[in-house]
């Protein structure tokens, strides 16, 4: 159906029992409850259909008289998810599409009984601003029930007449927030800024909402008139911020702070055509067509099969430093045991508290209530020394990155854990196959790399080796995704994919820092780029000395074209190792940068004079990632140039608007980046020489995603 | 009704820690909990298989109620498996050991995770009665006016508050500090200050020398705000000297007493946890047990004379067992007092129960040098006896307690 027939299919009215996806009951009461019950799926979405749907019964209730209507979702984790992205990405007519659902939440807001949005589930998006267009929002207390306006994260407006009535709710400065952060809020939280009316248990959610419809129609709000002498001075400081944030790579959040300001001194009308221009100008462009890939990329991470995977309930972790405490915290924050050891009760006591903290952190930012966090640190159970592991389901090994020491932990695991014990070592660099040589099951062994730090990092590694087992590999996919997070399958390479990326780019940074380049330029040229965080910055975050390492393995593997630049050494043989000494390229008071280090520029082999101008920077640390990825693809590390680009941009921050390094070399346009590397290739610097896949893709003019579905030819 | 020979099958403790030092900012719950997984973890033994939970505590915390359970919910151990706290003030630890014999012995289970603990720290601070219908029609008070006459009518002593543990130590019968009545046993039996000053040298040299065994019997615990491990029992004092125990003044009987903080048993925080079941459920665990719990017995006595209770109840668990105090290869005796200990030695003495050779008491310390933590010393005094046996080669030992209130605890363990 497309969007004038459902329009058409409004007009009429259409008996309840034959709209699959949106049913209507009336009560005793004289109440009518409208459920979206979506068939055949576990979430409600708004597509064409099902707004067609909705039309037609919103128009049945203007012709009666009711006392009231519930708006209510049948599905046990879902109000309603949004507009359907595929739909919106897809289709000709997004016009009509936003002028659809427009309509039928002005005629929404137009009903003369009272209207409740009863909600239980994620309420996201086009799904909020349908509850915006009633009188009244109630929402159920359960932990599924996630409430906001995601658009801004995928380079979009609310344009269903959230950014115009969200302000006139709330007021401006909190719709504002709302809006711009793009969070989906547990339903406290949405009660405290006044996006719903009121909380209460699922059960009692429709005895809550009747509650609301015997209060009468409330009275119109006018709060958002209060603004009109100071829309433009809110405008300006929020514009300002998120320049600054944003480096203006994101127009969605500039357009937002347009219409939602101006929406307190347009009336509805105009500020839906606002919102609906806003939002036309914003799907065309590239940032919002990439920023909705990355968001079915991380669906398709979600959904990676895994057939013959067990399922995980204890695990174990060896090793509780920063990344072996930041693994126990997460798997106890998702329910599962986890017995923690160390080679003492120091290291142990240490990497408890990294723990605690964590959940701390948790309780602070109202993920986990108090008693869930101590209930999370309750699942992790220490033990110094070695204890029987029969019931454990899953070892993650995260002790140092040291092929011996790795080898002796995996040796001594095979002889405690049950035979079906999967046997997971997180390490960054270090060869999987070669770790599980000699044991006497070496199909069990798997490579789970998370990212630092843990609870923020959504990607997972899962690097298969060259005897990892199906069941091994499927088991890990699996509990990864179970835990929330979100896993990319690779080749057991030197690097995996992520380091082996990121890594060519690091050094590339520091034998810039070494030639003379300003520290703090340096990052700035890469934060243009779009980058969360400069190369300098990172390498201090990451520590000098596990990135020494990862460099170390990687240079060993490809030393054609990588080397770890001298200065490592010497920063390392000072203690200087970035953050956690305070001292890195930059010089850190209380966990802040307080300047750059002297110690290190002293180091340097030319000082500041600034050779090389921002554009030279980026294009020199941008195009060898770009290098390194297509090679990534040529050696067969993953399969998919959707793999690296997802896995960079989940992984690594790598500037999500640019849809990742592949994607933007398609914008650059292969044979210019192959120029541009050869180019670089002349001042002999043999790193910069394009692959052999991107001189190919020249040669044929393909691109990584064009027509054609890969340009590594499958077999 | 199960015949079964009944084991200690496992256990451990946390190290024991003077009132306000290393342990202080865990709570009771916390320390349990630290104990059970110490010993389900070493084990390997699924909770699952658990029959019920029996822990001992003294002073339960306010915050959790039924506090047995509250650990075991906290420890992993699955909602199926009930639990439960049972309180007989000092022998609140073997009486979580004797309620598993009693349940086994009555058919109920073979497994049970028992233990005992006591967080001296968190004991809280009452106010009097008096103050709380006092505070109550100050928050309650409608009105300025109302409000404001409760708030006049609040005395400084209202605002006094006494230390629960105070009361705690205290008999609510007879009226006497635990402390009064180690001084009256002290009278009666001719038990001179330098004698008790002695034994409770004695405590601590031998706890000092066996600081390694007693090692054995401890699980770390970690502070996990402070980022620190908690590793050794801090209540032993290599260097105490005969000096310094004499110089310390009597805390009961300010001039012409005998009993001071030094021939005390200190006072501190811990937790222990056993796994006690039938030697078949050891077999099927592939356990081998620490040893066999043969019997036990509870005794009443004079409440101003609770330090005798061990008499009573020795003599009553030997009459049960046909045996003899030299059929002991080994004697734990609860050191709550030097003056206390000393004269149920010369008691058992006195009425032809036997004398106790020096060799065979206490022979790793105890209370006085280690701490008592009420709620876990005896189960405390199982674990450490049963370990020596092992270590020594002996047969059979025997632990014994006094009791506040007025009675004794005796049990009879053997390691075939």
């Amino acid at each position: 159906m497309n969007v004038a027939e459902a329009m058409t299919r409004g007009e009429q009215s259409v008996p309840p029992e034959v709209t699959p996806s949106v049913l209507l009951e009336t009560d005793e009461d004289g109440i009518a409850l409208v459920r979206f019950d979506r068939l055949g799926s576990s979430v409600n979405v708004f597509d064409t259909a099902t707004l067609g749907h909705l039309a037609a019964i919103v128009n049945d209730l203007g012709r009666r008289s009711l006392r009231g209507v519930i708006f209510m979702s049948s599905k046990p984790a879902v109000f309603i998810a949004g507009a359907d992205l595929r739909e919106l990405a897809g289709t000709q007519d997004r016009a009509g599409l936003v002028e659809l659902g427009q309509q039928i939440f002005t005629r929404i807001g137009a009903l003369r009984c009272v209207t409740v949005a009863a909600i239980h589930g994620a309420c996201a998006g086009g799904g909020f601003e349908m509850s915006l267009a009633c009188d009244y929002r109630v929402a159920s207390d359960a932990h599924v029930t996630k409430i906001g306006l995601p658009e801004i994260n995928l380079g979009l407006i609310p344009a269903w007449g959230g950014s115009t009535r969200l302000p006139r709710l709330i007021g401006l400065p909190r719709a504002l927030k709302v809006i711009l952060s793009g969070d989906l809020m547990p339903s406290s939280k949405a009660r405290e800024l006044g996006l719903v009316d009121a909380i209460g248990p699922r059960e009692r959610l429709t005895f809550l909402a009747k509650r609301f419809v015997d209060s009468g129609k409330p009275r119109r709000s006018f709060r958002h008139l209060a603004w009109i002498p100071a829309w433009q001075a809110v405008a300006a400081v929020a514009r300002k911020s998120v320049l600054k944030k944003t480096r203006g790579h994101y127009p969605a959040a500039l357009r937002a702070i347009d219409v939602v300001t101006k929406a307190v001194v347009r009336s509805i009308p105009q500020s839906l055509v606002a919102e609906k221009k806003a939002i036309l100008a914003l799907a065309d462009g590239d940032v919002s067509s990439n920023l909705i890939r990355i968001f079915f990329l991380q669906d398709r991470a979600k959904h990676l099969p895994s057939p013959k995977a067990a399922s995980i309930e204890k695990t174990a972790v060896i090793g509780s430093g920063v990344m072996g405490a930041g693994i126990a915290q997460w798997f106890a924050a998702r329910g599962k045991g986890v017995l923690l050891s160390d080679v003492g009760p120091e290291q142990l006591a240490q990497g408890l508290q990294r723990a605690e903290n964590l959940f701390a952190e948790a309780r602070r930012r109202r993920i986990l209530s108090r008693s869930e966090a101590r209930a999370g640190m309750d699942r992790i159970v220490s033990a110094e020394i070695a204890v029987p592991m029969k019931s454990i389901d899953l070892v993650v090994e995260a002790a140092s990155e040291n092929m011996q020491v790795k080898k002796a932990i995996f040796a001594d695991l095979e002889e405690r854990v049950r035979y079906d014990t999967i046997l997971a070592t997180n390490t960054s660099a270090l060869s999987v196959t070669e770790i599980s040589r000699g044991l006497r099951d070496p199909a069990r062994v798997v490579g789970l790399h998370f990212f630092n730090p843990v609870h923020r990092m959504k990607l997972v590694e899962i690097a298969r080796g060259e005897l990892t087992s199906d069941f091994a590999a499927d088991t890990a996919v699996a509990f990864v995704q179970r835990i929330g997070k979100l896993p990319v399958v690779v080749k057991d390479r030197p690097g995996f994919l992520v380091n082996r990326i990121l890594l060519p780019y690091l050094l590339e940074a520091v034998r810039l820092f070494v030639a003379g380049a300003h520290v703090e330029a340096l990052d700035e040229s890469m934060l243009d780029f779009g980058m969360p965080m400069g190369p300098l910055r990172l390498l201090d975050e990451v520590g000098l000395d596990v990135a020494a390492d990862v460099g170390e393995t990687l240079c060993r593997a490809f030393p054609d074209r990588m080397h770890t630049p001298g200065v490592f050494a010497q920063l390392l043989a000072a203690n200087i190792k970035g953050k956690k000494t305070e001292r890195g390229f930059y010089e850190y008071q209380n966990g802040r940068v307080a300047g750059v280090n002297r110690f290190a520029t002293d180091l340097r082999e030319a000082d500041d004079k600034a050779s090389l101008t921002r554009d030279q920077l980026q294009e020199r640390m941008v195009f060898l990632m770009i290098n390194e990825a297509a090679r990534c693809l040529e050696e067969r590390v993953v399969e998919d140039p959707r793999d690296v680009d997802f896995a960079m941009i989940m992984g690594t921050g790598f500037a999500p608007f640019r849809g990742g390094p592949l994607r933007y070399a398609d914008s650059v346009g292969i044979a210019k980046v192959t120029e541009i590397l050869e180019r670089l290739t002349r001042t002999r610097e043999r790193q910069f020489a394009p692959c052999d896949l991107l001189v190919e893709m020249t040669r044929q003019q393909k691109k990584f995603y064009g027509t054609e579905s890969s340009p590594v030819s499958k077999g | 009704m199960n015949s079964e020979e009944i084991a200690v099958i496992a256990g451990v403790r946390t190290p024991f820690a003077k009132l306000g030092t290393s342990l202080a900012g865990l709570g009771a719950a916390d320390l349990a909990r630290v104990a059970m997984l110490g010993v389900l973890v070493r084990t390997g033994v699924d909770p699952r298989r658990i029959d019920e939970v029996i822990f001992g505590c003294v002073a339960q915390p306010a915050d959790a109620p039924n506090l047995a359970r509250v650990a075991a919910l906290r420890s992993g151990v699955p909602n199926h498996v009930p639990a439960v706290t049972v309180q007989r003030n000092c022998a609140s630890g073997t009486e979580a050991i004797t309620q598993a014999v009693l349940r086994i012995r009555c058919g109920q289970g073979d497994l049970y995770l028992v233990g005992g603990v006591e967080s001296m720290s968190s004991i809280p601070l009452l106010f009097p009665k008096s103050a709380g219908a006092k505070f109550a029609s100050l928050v309650g008070g409608k009105g300025f006016l109302q409000k404001a006459r409760a708030a006049v009518r609040l005395r400084p002593r209202d605002l006094i508050p006494t230390p629960a543990l105070k009361l705690g130590l205290t008999d609510p019968v007879c009226e006497l500090n635990m402390g009064q009545t180690a001084e009256i046993l002290a009278r009666e039996f001719g038990i001179e200050r330098s004698a008790q000053d002695l034994f409770a040298l004695r405590s601590h040299m031998r706890a000092s020398a066996a600081a390694e065994k007693l090692a054995e019997e401890i699980v770390p615990v970690y502070d996990t705000s402070r980022g620190t491990a908690v590793l050794h029992d801090n209540g032993v004092r290599p260097n105490q000297t005969l000096e310094a125990l004499a110089k310390l003044r009597p805390v009961f009987e300010p001039v012409t007493g005998t009993v001071t903080a030094g021939n005390s048993s200190q006072i501190t925080d811990g937790a222990v946890a056993l796994l006690v079941g039938t030697t078949s459920v050891a077999r099927e665990l592939n356990l081998e047990p620490l040893g066999i719990i043969r019997d036990f017995a509870y005794a009443g006595c004079d409440p101003k004379r609770m330090g005798l209770g061990p008499v009573y109840a020795v003599d009553r668990l030997l009459k049960r067992l046909h045996l003899g105090l030299g059929d002991a290869d080994l004697i734990e005796i609860n050191e709550a007092f030097a003056a206390q200990v000393l004269a149920v030695l010369r008691e058992l003495e006195a009425i032809g129960i036997g004398k106790i050779a020096d060799e065979k008491l206490n022979v790793n310390g105890g209370a006085i040098a280690l701490g008592h933590p009420v709620g876990a010393s005896g189960a405390r005094l199982v674990l450490t006896a049963l370990k020596q046996l092992r270590r020594t080669g002996g047969e059979k030992a025997l632990v014994t307690l006094c009791v506040g209130g007025g009675q004794g605890a005796a049990l009879w363990l053997e390691c075939p």
